[in-house]
């Protein structure tokens, strides 16, 4: 189990969980000193989006210098900042 | 039935639908106590009037953001038995769709689900079963596509016939249940990248994005600046100058020049005639300049930014510059209220909204006013420097940029609250529906004509009268002679800095015939766009960010200012 941050591109992911953020951990705070708000917040806002476990989803950008990563659900592409990209926990695909 | 709730996700077409069934009645409100704004029209079925509203689009019933907490009391506050929803659907994202509507479904109100964009479901290799839908769900579900009108009739006639569904599912089930009627109703086979699919992974591309958005970005303000300047130059000041010119100078004769009354409406006459840009009266420069002057920007510059958000082109930049607007405390969004300032500072300070947070509201709305000029004073930037060609021009902007950078990541360390990552959907590119479009623009302009204009004619009253009065003299000999050692620049070229404040671009012109070297027009005119907004602006950042906020943005900007000034007389 690996974080969408470290996970390859463009090949399908399968969402393990959501983890929940930690001191030292990046997601706990946004870049620019801002927090995200609690973990079920988070979770929640994933889900909406369509971001949730089981679900498969594939990395398509990851933009440089800290920037958003680009993921793609179902039909539809999502950009997430880094720190809540690093608490989506995936697994590569086994065919 | 008295009343329709459209409700859907955002971007899943709900405006077009909107459209298609009120057609131009249309009144935009802000929720009370919030800055979220929704539609409201009229429709007409077996001859009763029937309301319906555009609710914001919202992925849940369990708010998580202004928007989506408007939705939710929206809902809240209508009757189950004269009221039916309207679930908008995307049908090319059902699954995550369906989270929502399966929500609205354990509701008391009666719903019908459209499964809109249904002609793109082809595109997309995705087959939908609507009327095993339809059973498993037990509401009627209609194929649409609101940009031709498709399924709209079915609609009408089946809207008054909706009952509330029997349908209940506790919360924790909603995500099983929803892939079990995707298993049953959805078939998605391969297919081949279509050309705006192509499109799409360019404009997000780490690398060929910036190059896209370059492109983009020129032709915008390229599009903008023509159809501003077109208005200006063919409809308004032709307008101003045959026919409101000639009643003003009767109004002038019967008021007789020179009283005081003659000194408030009309102002000075310029040889006799009427000057819009140098009378200085309520009624002929007060009217003049937002509706002549600042008006058609706004016209254009909407226009224009309804196409990139209509074709979804907006979120794709905000994403490649998430990066940078991070290093003023905010994130890839906010490239949109800066993207409108260039245009006009007003709308820019507006737009600021769609940021969540207070903090990265007063940060935009102070560093765009401090740094960005709009297009009319950057004509003029280029009109007085563009002689000395690059090294003239080039410097202005480039400090400006420093300015925007440094102010931002101050303000940044300083400004408390939070500053959240940024997190949206990027929908696919879609043509604009070109009546959604239309009335978008109308709305907003509405919005300036009946919010913006008022303040402006009180901003030139007040000025006015500090004319007439003697005070506008008095500050500029108190602080001229401060700001000429520290700025470097005449006395005369301080009284322009007061000007400005009614009209920067005026301001930059009244430099021309002083005969300045490039170092003091380059600091005359960074000082100009940086010191203070103009009073259009200055009404709508107190208005927007409320009294204390937009103080501490006034005074930022006038210390900032004085200081790049300093610097830029220390190095030229």
């Amino acid at each position: 189990m690996i974080s969408l941050l470290e996970a390859k591109k463009n090949v399908p992911l399968v969402v393990k969980s959501i983890a929940r953020g930690g001191r030292g951990m990046p997601g706990m705070r946004g870049r620019g000193g801002g927090r995200m708000g609690g973990r079920r917040n988070w979770c929640r806002r994933f889900s909406n989006m369509g971001i949730r476990e089981g679900v498969v989803i594939k990395k398509i950008a990851m933009h440089p210098f800290f920037g958003p990563i680009i993921v793609r659900v179902g039909n539809c592409e999502i950009a997430v900042g880094r720190g809540m990209a690093s608490t989506i926990l995936v697994e590569e695909v086994n065919e | 039935m008295r009343k329709i709730l459209l409700f859907g996700n955002p971007n899943v077409g709900k405006s077009a639908i909107f459209t298609r069934l009120t057609g131009v009645r249309v009144i935009a409100s802000n929720y009370p106590g919030t800055t979220v704004e929704y539609l409201r029209g009229k429709m007409q079925i077996k001859g009763a009037d029937i309301e319906v509203i555009d609710v914001p689009g919202t992925y849940s019933l369990v708010p998580d953001s202004p928007a989506e907490v408007v939705a939710k009391k929206i809902l809240d506050e209508s009757n189950p038995k004269e009221t039916v929803i309207v679930n908008v659907v995307d049908s090319t994202n059902l699954e995550r769709n369906l989270n929502l509507t399966l929500q609205l479904l354990s509701t008391k109100f009666p719903v019908l689900i459209l499964l809109n964009f249904w002609d793109e479901t082809k595109h997309k290799g995705i087959t939908i079963d609507s009327n095993n839908l339809s059973k498993l769900l037990k509401v009627p579900v209609i194929p649409t596509v609101a940009i031709t009108g498709y399924g709209i009739q079915e609609l009408r006639e089946k809207v008054g016939k909706a009952k509330p569904s029997e349908f209940k599912i506790k919360e924790k089930d909603i995500w099983n249940f929803i892939g079990k009627i995707i298993k049953e109703v959805q078939i998605i086979e391969h297919h081949h990248h279509t050309f705006p699919q192509i499109l799409e992974e360019i404009s997000t591309h780490p690398v060929l994005g910036i190059f896209f958005a370059g492109v983009i970005l020129f032709l915008s303000f390229v599009i903008i600046r023509l159809i501003g300047e077109g208005l200006i130059a063919l409809v308004f000041t032709p307008i101003f100058e045959n026919l409101w010119a000639p009643v003003l100078l009767k109004l002038s004769a019967f008021l007789g020049n020179g009283n005081l009354l003659h000194k408030i409406l009309i102002g000075e006459l310029i040889e006799g005639k009427i000057d819009f840009y140098q009378s200085f009266g309520l009624l002929s420069t007060g009217f003049f300049i937002p509706i002549a002057a600042v008006l058609p920007y706004i016209i254009s510059f909407y226009f224009v930014l309804s196409i990139l958000e209509d074709t979804g082109y907006l979120p794709r930049l905000a994403v490649l510059v998430d990066r940078l607007m991070h290093q003023i405390g905010i994130h890839g969004m906010g490239i949109i209220p800066m993207f409108l300032a260039f245009g006009c500072n007003v709308p820019g300070v507006l737009a600021t909204r769609i940021m969540e947070t207070r903090r990265e509201r007063l940060i935009a709305a102070t560093v765009m006013s401090i740094s960005i000029p709009c297009m009319a004073q950057t004509a003029m930037i280029f009109g007085l420097l563009g002689k000395y060609g690059f090294k003239g021009i080039v410097p202005v902007f480039v400090t400006l940029f420093l300015v925007w950078l440094l102010t931002g990541k101050i303000m940044a360390r300083y400004v408390t609250g939070e500053s959240p990552e940024i997190f949206t959907e990027i929908p696919p590119y879609r043509i604009p529906h070109f009546q959604v479009l239309l009335k978008k623009v109308w709305l907003r302009v509405g919005w300036f004509l009946r919010e913006a204009l008022p303040f402006v004619l009180i901003g030139v009253l007040v000025v006015n009268l500090f004319y007439i009065f003697g005070f506008i003299n008095f500050v500029s000999k108190t602080f001229g002679g401060l700001l000429t050692k520290i700025l470097g620049i005449p006395a005369e070229a301080i009284a322009a800095l007061f000007i400005g404040f009614l009209r920067k671009d005026v301001a930059i012109g009244m430099l021309a015939p002083l005969g300045l070297s490039m170092g003091q027009l380059i600091t005359a005119s960074v000082v100009l766009t940086m010191y203070f907004p103009c009073v259009a602006t200055f009404v709508v950042l107190f208005k927007e960010l409320g009294f204390w906020d937009a103080l501490k943005s006034s005074a930022i900007m006038i210390s900032s200012a004085v200081f790049v000034g300093w610097i830029l007389n220390l190095i030229y």
